[in-house]
C-alpha cells in the first residue's frame, strides 16, 4: 500500500519535472556588449504584434531587403506580444529585432539594458532629420539615447467628412478652432448635427473619448505639458486638463452638436458612427477618427474613397500650442542583438525609402516627411500623409503610455461616466488621478 | 491538412498511450497474489485521474492562495495588503452586492419558471409538450457570449433624430411615447443588473425545466390518484404531493445554477464590462489580472470567490449523495 503510494508520487513528480523543464531552456549571453558589432550569421528574426494578414506588405518590403543584402529575414507574428518578448528577453533568447506597438515597453527594455541603443547601430542624424518632429521622443530615455525606429505610423488627428454633400452645401474646411466652431454652428442652423461621435466598443468603450481628450490636451497645453500629464508629473486633474476637458465638453454637450447627443455617442459603436454621414442628406457631418477609419466606411464609400471622402486635420486652438500637433501611434523596431546583419536591417528600416511595397498594399503610412508620396495607393492616403508631414510636433496616444489600469481602465470609465452625466468633469478627473498606481 | 493530421496523431497517441499504460499495469497487477491484486487494482485505475486533478486543479488552487499574499508581479510577500486593498475597493464592493443579487434572483427565478413550465407542459398533448419544451430548451445551446450579443440587440437604443429603433425594448417604449434610454446605464434600483440577469435566466430555465420535468414524470401516478380520490385540489396536489417528491431534484438544480451564477463573467464582460454599477466578482478579477496587471489582488479576489463557493459545493454534494442513497 505504502510502496504503491510512493510509486505514484514518484511518477507524478517525474511528470511534473518533464512538463516544467520545457520552459526552462535558456542560453545566456547571446547579446554581447552593446557597443561592439559582431559578425552576423546571415539571418534575422523579427517578432511583432502585427498579425500575418496585416503584415504581408511588410514581408514584401523585407523581401526587398533580403534581395539587396542577402540576409534572410523571418517575421513571426505573436498574438500575445508583450508576454512573448518579456519571456524571451528574460530567458536570454531575444529575437534580433522586435516590433513594438507601444513605445512604453521599449523604454522598459532600455532601462534593463536589453535593448541596443540606436546610436550604436546606425547614424541617427539623417534618420531624425526626415522623421516627423517628436517621433523618437517616446523611445528616448533620460540620457538622450533613442532605442527604436518607426516602421509604421498611425495618425489620429483627422476629421472625416462626406465630400460630395459637403461641396453641395458649400461648407469650407476650417483652418482654425474658431472656424470649426463657426462651421458647427452653421450646420446646426441648417438643421443637422455637425458631429458624428460613436464610442461604444464593448469592454473597451471609452477610447474614443480619451482620444478626444488627448487631442485637446495636446492643442491647448502643448506637447511639454502633455508629456508631464501622460507621465503623471502633473496631477491628472491639473487645471490644464480641466481646460482641455471643458473644450471637449463644449462639443459633446452643446445642444445639437453631436448626433444623438451624449447618450447617442455612448451607445453608437465606433465603427457605425460614420453611417449617418453617407445618407443623401447627412444627419451628421464630421467624424474625428484615426486613419484606420477608411476601413470602417461602408463598402460603396470605400470603393470611391477619393470622390466620397474628404479629410482635414483637427485645427489648433486659440491661445494654445503654437502650431499643428498630430496625435498618433506607430510600430517601433528595437534591436536586441548587435551584429552586422541587424545594423544593415536597421539602416534599411530607418531610411525614408523603406515601405514602398507596404504603402502599395494600403493602410500604411511612413513616419518620414521625405517618403515618396507617389508610392501610396490613393489620394486620400496622400492627403493624410501630407497632413502628418506638415505637423509641427508628433505625440503618441497618451492613454497607451499610461499604466494600463489608468489608460485602459479608469480613464475610459471616468470619461464614460462624465459623458453619461453621472459625474462632473472635475470629479471624473480627480477619480482618475486617485486611481494612478502609487509605484 | 498537416494540422489535422497531427491533431489526429496526437489524439491517437494520447488515447493509445493511456490504453497501453492501463493495459501494462493491469498485466503487472494480475501477476500479484489475488488478495493484493484486488486491493491495488482500484487505486491503479483511479490513480492517473487523481494525479491529473491534483496537477491541474489542486496545485493551482494552492498557488493562487499563495499568490494572494504577494505583490503585483508575485515577487515578494506582502501579508494581507491585497485583502485590505480589495475589500476597500469600491468596484469590489459593488461586485459583492451584485453577485448577491445574481445569487438570489437567478437560481430562484430559473427554478420557479422551469418548474412551472415542466408541470404545465406535462399537461399538454405529447406533440405540444415536445414543441414547447424544445423552444424553452433551445437557449441552452447558445454560449453566454452569443446570448449577450442577442440581448445586446434587444437593449440597443438609437438617439439620433429620425433614427429607427432596432432594439426591441426601445422600440416598444418609444412607441408608447417614452424617450429612448441607455438601458444598461440605468443604475437606479439596479435596473441594469436585472436586465443582465434576465439573460442568464433565459439561458438556464431550459436546463431547470428538463431536469424538473423528468422528476415530475417520475412522481408515481398512484400518489396523485390517491390524492385526487381524497378530493385534493390540483394546486394542493402540486404543493403537497408533487413538490415534496421532487424536492431533492429542485435542490440539485438550484445549487448547480447557483454555482454557475457565482462565477458569472461572460455576460457582464460583454454587455457592460462592469460599468454603471454592474460589476461582478469574476469580472473584477479579470480586469485586475489582465488589464491592471495586479496579480496579487486578482488572486485575493479569486480566493474570496473560492471561499464563498465552498459551502455551496459541500451542500450540493451532500444533497446529491442523499438523493442517490434514496433511490
Amino acid at each position: 500500500m505504502r510502496r504503491d503510494r510512493f510509486f505514484r508520487l514518484a511518477a507524478l513528480a517525474s511528470v511534473a519535472a518533464l512538463v516544467t523543464s520545457g520552459c526552462l531552456q535558456s542560453d545566456e549571453g547571446s547579446s554581447g556588449s552593446a557597443a561592439d558589432t559582431a559578425e552576423g550569421d546571415g539571418s534575422i528574426t523579427i517578432i511583432g504584434a502585427i498579425p500575418d494578414e496585416e503584415a504581408t506588405g511588410m514581408v514584401d518590403a523585407l523581401a526587398t531587403f533580403t534581395e539587396q543584402s542577402g540576409i534572410e529575414v523571418t517575421y513571426t507574428a505573436s498574438s500575445d506580444f508583450t508576454t512573448e518578448i518579456n519571456s524571451r528577453v528574460q530567458g536570454g533568447n531575444p529575437p534580433e529585432v522586435a516590433l513594438f506597438p507601444q513605445p512604453g515597453l521599449v523604454l522598459e527594455f532600455a532601462d534593463s539594458g536589453d535593448a541596443i541603443p540606436l546610436g550604436d547601430l546606425v547614424d541617427l542624424g539623417p534618420i531624425e532629420e526626415s522623421l516627423i518632429p517628436g517621433f523618437l521622443d517616446s523611445v528616448t530615455d533620460a540620457s538622450g539615447e533613442s532605442y527604436a525606429v518607426p516602421m509604421r505610423m498611425a495618425v489620429k488627428s483627422l476629421v472625416w467628412y462626406p465630400k460630395k454633400a459637403w461641396e453641395e452645401a458649400g461648407y469650407q474646411v476650417p483652418e482654425t478652432w474658431d472656424d470649426l466652431i463657426a462651421l458647427s454652428d452653421q450646420i446646426v442652423a441648417d438643421g443637422q448635427a455637425p458631429w458624428c461621435i460613436g464610442a461604444e466598443s464593448g469592454p473597451d468603450t471609452g477610447w474614443v473619448f480619451t482620444d478626444w481628450m488627448e487631442e485637446l490636451m495636446l492643442r491647448t497645453a502643448g506637447p511639454e505639458t502633455y508629456d508631464k500629464w501622460v507621465s503623471h508629473d502633473i496631477p491628472f486633474d491639473d487645471p490644464a486638463v480641466v481646460d482641455a476637458g471643458n473644450m471637449f465638453g463644449d462639443i459633446m454637450f452643446t445642444d445639437g452638436y453631436v448626433f444623438g447627443g451624449p447618450d447617442g455617442a455612448l451607445s453608437t459603436p465606433f465603427a457605425d458612427a460614420d453611417n449617418p454621414m453617407w445618407e443623401a442628406s447627412p444627419s451628421c457631418w464630421m467624424m474625428r477618427q484615426a486613419n484606420f477609419a477608411t476601413t470602417i466606411f461602408p463598402e460603396d464609400v470605400m470603393a470611391n474613397l477619393e470622390e466620397e471622402v474628404g479629410v482635414f486635420v483637427l485645427p489648433p486652438v486659440p491661445d494654445g500650442y503654437d502650431g499643428t500637433p498630430i496625435l498618433g501611434g506607430g510600430d517601433m523596431a528595437a534591436a536586441f542583438v548587435n551584429d552586422s546583419d541587424v545594423v544593415e536591417l536597421m539602416e534599411f528600416v530607418g531610411s525614408d525609402q523603406f515601405g514602398a511595397e507596404w504603402a502599395a498594399s494600403g493602410g500604411w503610412l511612413s513616419a518620414h516627411t521625405t517618403f515618396d508620396a507617389s508610392k501610396y495607393p490613393d489620394d486620400t492616403t496622400r492627403e493624410i500623409f501630407e497632413i502628418a508631414a506638415g505637423a509641427d510636433v508628433f505625440r503618441f496616444d497618451g492613454s497607451d503610455l499610461m499604466p494600463a489600469s489608468v489608460g485602459a481602465g479608469t480613464f475610459w470609465d471616468e470619461m464614460n461616466n462624465w459623458i453619461g452625466g453621472k459625474t462632473e468633469l472635475a470629479e471624473a478627473l480627480t477619480s482618475v488621478d486617485e486611481s494612478w498606481p502609487s509605484s | 491538412m498537416v494540422k489535422i493530421l497531427s491533431a489526429v496523431l496526437a489524439i491517437l497517441a494520447g488515447v493509445g498511450g493511456m490504453l497501453a499504460f492501463y493495459w501494462m499495469f493491469n498485466v503487472l497487477v494480475e501477476r500479484l497474489p489475488q488478495r493484493w491484486e484486488r486491493r491495488i487494482k482500484p487505486y491503479l485505475f483511479i490513480g492517473p485521474a487523481i494525479a491529473l486533478v491534483a496537477l491541474f486543479l489542486v496545485f493551482p488552487a494552492f498557488q493562487t492562495i499563495l499568490y494572494s499574499f504577494t505583490n503585483s508581479d508575485n515577487t515578494a510577500y506582502i501579508g494581507l495588503d491585497n485583502y485590505t486593498t480589495v475589500l476597500q475597493d469600491a468596484g469590489f464592493q459593488d461586485a459583492l452586492f451584485n453577485n448577491a443579487l445574481w445569487i438570489i434572483f437567478v437560481p430562484t427565478l430559473s427554478v420557479a419558471m422551469g418548474l412551472l413550465i415542466a408541470v404545465l407542459a406535462d399537461r399538454l398533448k405529447p406533440r405540444g409538450e415536445k414543441i414547447s419544451k424544445s423552444l424553452i430548451f433551445m437557449p441552452m445551446a447558445i454560449s453566454f457570449v452569443g446570448a449577450s450579443t442577442i440581448w445586446g440587440f434587444v437593449y440597443d437604443s438609437r438617439f439620433g433624430q429620425g433614427q429607427d429603433q432596432i432594439g426591441l425594448l426601445s422600440a416598444i417604449t418609444t412607441k408608447l411615447g417614452f424617450e429612448p434610454q441607455r438601458w444598461l446605464a440605468l443604475a437606479g434600483y439596479s435596473v441594469n443588473d436585472f436586465l443582465l440577469l434576465i439573460i442568464m435566466i433565459w439561458l438556464q430555465v431550459g436546463f431547470a425545466m428538463v431536469l424538473l420535468s423528468a422528476a415530475v414524470k417520475n412522481v408515481p401516478e398512484e400518489t396523485l390518484e390517491a390524492a385526487r380520490i381524497d378530493g385534493a385540489s390540483e394546486i394542493k396536489i402540486f404543493s403537497r404531493v408533487i413538490v415534496p417528491q421532487i424536492w431533492p431534484t429542485v435542490i440539485v438544480v438550484f445549487t448547480t445554477i447557483l454555482i454557475l451564477v457565482m462565477k458569472v463573467f461572460d455576460i457582464v464582460y460583454v454587455m457592460t464590462n462592469g460599468a454603471n454599477g454592474t460589476e461582478v466578482i469574476a469580472n473584477r478579477f479579470y480586469s485586475l489580472l489582465f488589464t491592471d496587471g495586479e496579480n496579487g489582488q486578482a488572486a485575493a479576489v479569486v480566493v474570496v470567490l473560492m471561499v464563498a463557493v465552498i459551502p455551496v459545493m459541500v451542500y450540493q454534494v451532500r444533497q446529491f449523495r442523499a438523493q442517490e442513497a434514496g433511490r
